[in-house]
């Protein structure tokens, strides 16, 4: 970017006169004299041409300040030619100490006189040995006594294959000789060191700029922003860095790295375009593209267009970066973007130190202090108000965070007391809804029983009606025994008198029996509809069954006369006697049946088998069915409570949870369900001798 | 007359031969008893040929009334046996059911055996 000024910059011409070819110095001026006039040169090498009274007549003139790329006739590639100046100093300067500075493209041996004073780099005759050193600031001391002629003679050749710069203007000197007073080097070098002070600090901010972005980005990486600021401060602190702690003097890697510095400045200039781009959510538009574009062609010019090269990428491109940045940050300014005024600032800093730095460069030397600060102020404008915008942005993001956290910190704490009411109600309500539940469950399972006794019912009454009938019947029979014995009396015949006693005693067993049968009846219903006492008693669970077999047979026959199932008995005629409580297990043997009852509807033969068996320490009651059967999904839930697979209103959904319930819990015994969806459903219940 | 009853509760067999003490006696009728329909098909396979009356209930655990009766009417038997159901189930459906399957009559419980001896004796 440094080069960019020197398109601006006009040499200064020191005070001198030519006269005959002769460079004559008759006054030093500050900035020290330039040997640029009056040289002669040729191709070849000879000891001779060093040689102060050396002919040199025939040679050509040449001004070796100018650039390689203007002095076609020169060789470079390495071949040998000689440089001659007739140099002359006034009186009035002897006094003064002399200093020479240096500056070239190639390699050099200088003698004056015909005496070797200096050799910069390696001449060889071995091309590939040669070495090009450019000293630069060093001084070199020229001993030139006044009123006298001297001849400074140059042995000069190129390095072969560097690729010299093309975007420096007039930098590719063959040969710039300085000659300055003792005094005036030291003011200058002070200069050139404070120029390079300057690089320094611009290098440091840099340098840690990057860091700071890069940490940025490192611990929050969705801020792909932070990454973007981070490259480009990395790629702007490597010219600054390289040119403020390193003094490049061998020519081939000054230029070699200069290559590659145009190469990251094209980088650098778009990551930080990109980065403000996404600061102040600006689309990439075709303006990005097009300085891209001129970066990119910029790189070509400059590594292959001498000339154009710099100004493409000088003007062209870097200032075009710079205004393109400008132009966003007003425009995000317009639109109140958060921060925008500090890069619009920062763009105006650029602006103004820009054309400070180009003004204060035509003013050479006397503001040399001020060409230097606004050139580093031009440099690190942007970056730097970047920087503040970070600050700045992190600042609001604090305050704000700040604010939003008081903010929830007010929200919790009434959250919380709203948690802790809405708690105090919610355990009120969860308090009455367990109390209201635990009264309609026990209505539930009352109405359970009451259901159970609904189906008992009609099992009931028709079994109560055979003994009744027995019972109606045989008194009648009765008492036309007693008419006919009456009869038989009178008539004398014992014998069938007898016979008739006989059998009307036979009757009045029978109408006995059957009383007692109906009054068993009537109290197993009663049974039934109490609550259980849960007292145990030690029951015939053969009995037991068959009995429920046929209430429930009876009582489905009743409700619908439809309904026909045939079915079998297997009791184990040794079943032991067992301790249960004999309304429960009953619950359970009916509700067993019946279900099985129930699952028969509508196949074809239909069929309930019942079978008990004596097994090791307990008995087995099968209650089998060849109904639908269940589905798997069916056969986990049934003994989950409220889980029904019939009509609503048909079945509680009780049954069974309470019949698994009671053998369990109740009686320390299993229930296992065995079903083949479309074959049947069997239920086993095991219990023990020992109920608990 | 000869007169199959067939019915699961093994007393109303003495009720019969109570009742009928003097029809018995003085042979104007015969009884059978079966108490299930499988045994009552069994004596019927035995008295082939034979006219006989059966009287039989509805409800018994395995073959059932309905199911002996449409198996008698299955087999077409000559001569064809006069069947009368009896059953506590008083219901006009199951009656018509019956009826409508071949059975010759229909008694309630519990059975009136003035009525009863009307009907047997006007077949």
């Amino acid at each position: 970017m440094r080069l960019l000024a020197i398109l601006f910059l006009f040499l200064p011409l020191g005070a001198f006169s030519q006269k005959n070819e002769i460079f004559q110095i008759d006054s030093l001026p500050k900035e020290g004299i330039l040997l640029d006039k009056g040289w002669k040169w040729h191709a070849g090498d000879s000891p001779d041409f060093a040689k102060a009274d050396f002919d040199d007549s025939k040679w050509e003139g040449i001004d070796p300040t100018k650039d390689i790329f203007d002095l076609k006739n020169l060789s470079k590639n390495g071949d040998i030619f000689w440089l001659r100046l007739p140099l002359f100093l006034s009186q009035s300067i002897s006094k003064e100490s002399l200093i020479m500075t240096i500056k070239q493209s190639g390699a050099s041996e200088i003698f004056l006189d015909g005496k070797l004073v200096q050799q910069i780099g390696v001449i060889d005759k071995d091309k590939t040995q040669i070495k090009a050193i450019s000293p630069g600031r060093e001084p070199f001391s020229l001993r030139l006594l006044p009123n006298q002629l001297h001849i400074l003679a140059v042995r000069y050749a190129f390095q072969p294959n560097i690729k010299y710069g093309t975007h420096f203007a007039n930098t590719n000197s063959v040969l710039r000789v300085k000659i300055n007073s003792l005094k005036s080097w030291h003011i200058e070098d002070q200069n050139q060191q404070n120029e390079t002070n300057w690089n320094i600090v611009v290098a440091v901010i840099f340098a840690t700029l990057c860091v700071l972005y890069f940490a940025f980005y490192l611990f929050f990486p969705s801020q792909k922003i932070n990454l973007f600021f981070a490259i480009y401060n990395g790629l702007q602190f490597l010219p600054y860095g390289f040119s403020g702690f390193f003094t490049l003097k061998n020519v081939d890697f000054f230029y070699g790295f200069s290559n590659i510095l145009i190469f990251t400045a094209v980088i650098a200039s778009s990551f930080l375009l990109l980065a403000i781009y996404r600061l102040f959510e600006q689309k990439i538009g075709i303006i990005f593209w097009l300085v891209l574009i001129l970066g990119i062609f910029s790189i070509f010019f400059s590594l292959y267009n001498y000339q154009w090269g710099w100004v493409v990428f000088g003007i062209g491109f870097n200032f075009s970066i710079n205004l393109e940045l400008f132009r966003i940050a007003i425009v995000s300014f317009l639109k109140n973007k958060k921060g925008a005024w500090i890069i619009a600032s920062g763009g105006f800093i650029f602006c103004v130190s820009w054309i400070l730095f180009l003004y204060s460069n035509t003013k050479g030397g006397e503001m040399e202090l001020i060409s230097n600060f606004s050139y580093a102020l031009a440099q690190i404008a942007i970056p730097i108000s970047v920087a503040i915008n970070l600050g700045y942005n992190f600042a609001k993001t604090n305050i704000s965070l700040q604010q939003k956290l008081l903010e929830v910190e007010v929200l919790s704490s009434e959250k919380q007391q709203i948690l802790e009411s809405q708690n105090e109600q919610l355990d009120k309500l969860v308090a009455q809804r367990t109390q209201e539940l635990k009264a309609s469950q026990a209505q539930l399972i009352q109405s359970e029983k009451l259901a159970s006794l609904g189906e008992l019912t009609a099992g009931i009454a028709h079994e109560i009606q055979n003994p009744l009938n027995f019972v109606t019947n045989f008194s009648e029979v009765s008492g036309e025994l007693v008419d006919e014995m009456k009869e038989e009396i009178e008539k004398g015949n014992t014998t069938e008198v007898k016979e008739i006693a006989q059998d009307l005693k036979q009757n009045l067993e029978k109408i006995n029996h059957h009383g007692k049968r109906a009054s068993d009846i009537v109290k197993g219903m009663l049974g039934h509809s109490r609550n259980s006492t849960g007292e145990k008693e030690l029951t015939d669970i053969n009995a037991m069954a068959d009995e429920y077999l046929r209430l429930s047979y009876h009582g489905l026959r009743a409700k619908d006369n439809t309904f026909i199932s045939d079915f079998k008995t297997d009791f184990d005629e040794n079943l032991p006697k067992i301790e249960v409580v004999s309304q429960d297990m009953g619950r359970v043997l009916l509700n067993l049946i019946n279900n099985a009852f129930y699952a028969t509807k509508g196949v074809k033969s239909p069929l309930v088998e019942i079978k008990t068996a004596g097994v090791e320490n307990g008995i087995i009651v099968s209650i089998k069915d060849n109904g639908k059967g269940m589905s798997e999904e069916t056969k986990a839930k049934i003994f989950q409570p409220f889980f029904t697979t019939k009509p609503t209103g048909e079945g509680t959904g009780l049954g069974l949870s309470l019949a698994y319930d009671i053998v369990t819990k109740g009686h320390g015994g299993t229930i296992e369900v065995e079903s083949v969806e479309g074959e049947g459903t069997e239920f086993i219940v095991k219990l023990p001798i020992q109920t608990i | 007359m000869k007169v199959l009853v067939v019915d699961d509760e093994v007393d109303i067999q003495d009720l019969f031969l109570q009742k009928f003490r003097k029809e018995i006696r003085n042979g104007e009728i015969e009884f059978s008893f079966a108490t299930s329909g499988e045994n009552a098909l069994v004596y019927l396979h035995e008295h082939e040929s034979e006219a006989i009356l059966i009287l039989s209930d509805i409800n018994m655990p395995g073959m059932s009334g309905i199911e002996l009766l449409r198996e008698i009417v299955e087999k077409n038997t000559k001569p064809k046996p006069i069947v009368m159901m009896i059953t506590a189930y008083g219901d006009d459906e199951t009656r018509n059911k019956a009826l409508s399957l071949g059975a010759d009559d229909f008694l309630n419980k519990p059975l009136d055996f003035g009525d009863l001896k009307e009907r047997l004796f006007k077949r």
